[in-house]
């Protein structure tokens, strides 16, 4: 008698978990259906209705295509610089050198502490105003952008690369010394590989950050997408066809770049289980 | 002459005093297992031996050269000192065959192929010729551990320090790296070996050293350690044990 009331019992509870199971699922994938197609309609609608083809035609070459090679051309040499000098900051950052991780975390400190935007104008508009004559750069507005960019990146990928040096267990630097291998020895050999994997999607992740930064870049009267997206704007008062253009453009190199990414963790995945069973 | 002599070692960790006028000689080809309850400073002994710790006061030198002198080439000197580590500590982003040629061709400057050659024999000597290629994440930890041992030979030392290198171990792996070190010793190798493998240690020891409060208490060939402990300790540590 009393295992059959248990038996009824699960048996209910059985039902109505499945019911409310059930009952979530519908109700999940209805929500996201309905707001696929809000977005469908949404983008159909601009597609068909706003964007006018044939300005679309008139702009995207030169203007958008020169802007876009730009944006690509300041994102790689940025990306580069900003890669290598963060290597610099997250190897200072964990110096036993008291001095040298104390610059290293002011340095970060400064650059994660206040808007690219800000840092931009103090590159751009501050260090000219330094010179007595005229400043001895032309075009100075395109190194101020890869200089903040640079200098803004080196800090987040030097944090990055900072955990991923302090996750690996001391005992790799030790048994390394241990060996005979110098401290730089041990860092390039056995440390920063380990590390690089550790903190490559925090660096992948800022990377992406970084292609997004350069629409700041507009305000130093460089043509790029954004100020591509201004100006069409301002002379025709159209706004979803550059505004169409431009996301697109963002898109065409930042996700292949996250694909890239990707594939480099990937094929970084042998090393990063190091059992011990 | 001794080839490893600790001579008036302190050590502190802070306020903690945790090694007390240590003084003790090792000879050319001896087998020295160290041995004590955990605490007592023989781990931290091994790791001041390569300098992997600092020691406040003291010498301790090889082969008569001063290792603790700021001004020694510590890299120089740790070539000759191999060290083996409780939890195996082999890089994980490369092969056995990698682990073991490394050093040589960082250190020592020995060409890819030399040093290849000369590692795949040494994984061969511990009984791993067959596994060159894999990552230390598909190797037991007793393989691991015989990799880390060839590793440490790779670098040609004069003396070989073992840390705890069975305690990590499954107790069915234990005993292929003790035979490891057996054959070690029988080469003439001269270790160090800090240890609770008793029955290795009664086996293959030449001296025994007792280790207690950070201070070396007994020092006796294994056969009178084990059967007629001369100090209180050692008879303490032996009821403990038995």
């Amino acid at each position: 008698m009393a295992t059959d009331t248990g038996r009824t019992a699960d048996r209910d509870r059985g039902v109505l978990e499945q019911l409310n199971d059930r009952a979530f699922r519908r109700l999940g994938v209805v929500g996201t259906s309905l707001f696929a197609l809000g977005v469908v309609l949404f983008i159909g609608y601009i597609l068909l209705v706003r964007v006018d083809y044939a300005l679309l035609v008139e702009i995207v070459y030169p203007q958008f295509t020169f802007a876009f090679l730009r944006v690509i051309g300041i994102v790689a040499i940025s990306s580069v610089l900003s890669v290598i000098a963060g290597v610099i900051v997250g190897l200072a950052r964990v110096s036993r050198t008291r001095l040298t991780s104390s610059i290293a975390k002011s340095y970060i400190e400064f650059f994660r502490g206040t808007p690219l935007l800000f840092q931009l104008f103090v590159i751009y508009i501050g260090v000219p105003q330094l010179w007595s004559g005229s400043f001895p750069l032309e075009q100075f507005n395109y190194y101020a952008a890869v200089i903040g960019l640079t200098l803004n990146h080196a800090a987040y990928v030097g944090e990055a690369l900072r955990g991923g040096i302090e996750s690996i267990p001391d005992g790799q630097m030790e048994a390394s010394r241990s060996l005979g291998m110098s401290y730089i020895q041990s860092m390039r050999e056995v440390i920063l590989p380990q590390a690089w994997r550790n903190s490559l999607a925090a660096i992948g992740n800022d990377q992406v950050i970084l292609v997004k930064d350069t629409s700041l870049l507009t305000v130093l009267a460089i043509p790029e997408l954004l100020s591509a997206f201004r100006q069409i704007n301002s002379s025709t008062f159209d706004a979803w066809t550059p505004i169409v253009l431009v996301a697109i453009a963002y898109l065409m190199i930042t996700v292949p770049l996250g694909k890239v990414i990707r594939t480099l963790e990937e094929r970084a995945d042998p090393a990063t289980h190091g059992g011990d069973d | 002459m001794a080839l490893l002599e600790f001579e008036g070692v302190n050590k502190y960790f802070g306020e903690t005093h945790v090694l007390k006028d240590i003084d003790l000689e090792i000879d050319e080809r001896e087998v020295a297992v160290v041995i004590g309850p955990s605490g007592s400073g023989k781990s931290t002994l091994l790791r001041c031996t390569n300098r992997l710790e600092e020691i406040q006061s003291g010498e301790i030198r090889l082969d008569g050269v001063p290792l603790t002198d700021p001004d020694a080439d510590i890299n120089e000197l740790r070539q000759r000192i191999g060290m083996v580590f409780q939890s195996f500590n082999l890089f994980p982003h490369k092969t056995a065959l990698e682990n073991v040629a490394l050093a040589p061709r960082k250190v020592k400057g020995v060409r890819e192929a030399k040093a290849n050659d000369d590692a795949r024999e040494l994984l061969e000597r511990v009984g791993l010729g067959t596994q060159t290629g894999s990552y230390p994440s598909e190797l037991s930890g007793g393989q691991q551990q015989r990799v880390a041992i060839a590793r440490a030979l790779a670098m040609d030392p004069d003396v070989m320090l073992f840390d705890e290198v069975t305690s990590a171990l499954d107790p069915e792996l234990v005993g292929e790296v003790l035979e490891v070190m057996r054959d070690l010793a029988d080469e003439g190798m001269t270790m160090m070996v800090v240890t609770h493998e008793m029955g290795f240690a009664r086996e293959v020891a030449d001296t025994i050293t007792l280790m207690s409060e950070g201070r070396v208490v007994e020092r006796t060939p294994p056969e009178q350690f084990f059967d007629q402990p001369t100090t209180e300790r050692g008879q303490q540590f032996l009821s403990k044990l038995l």
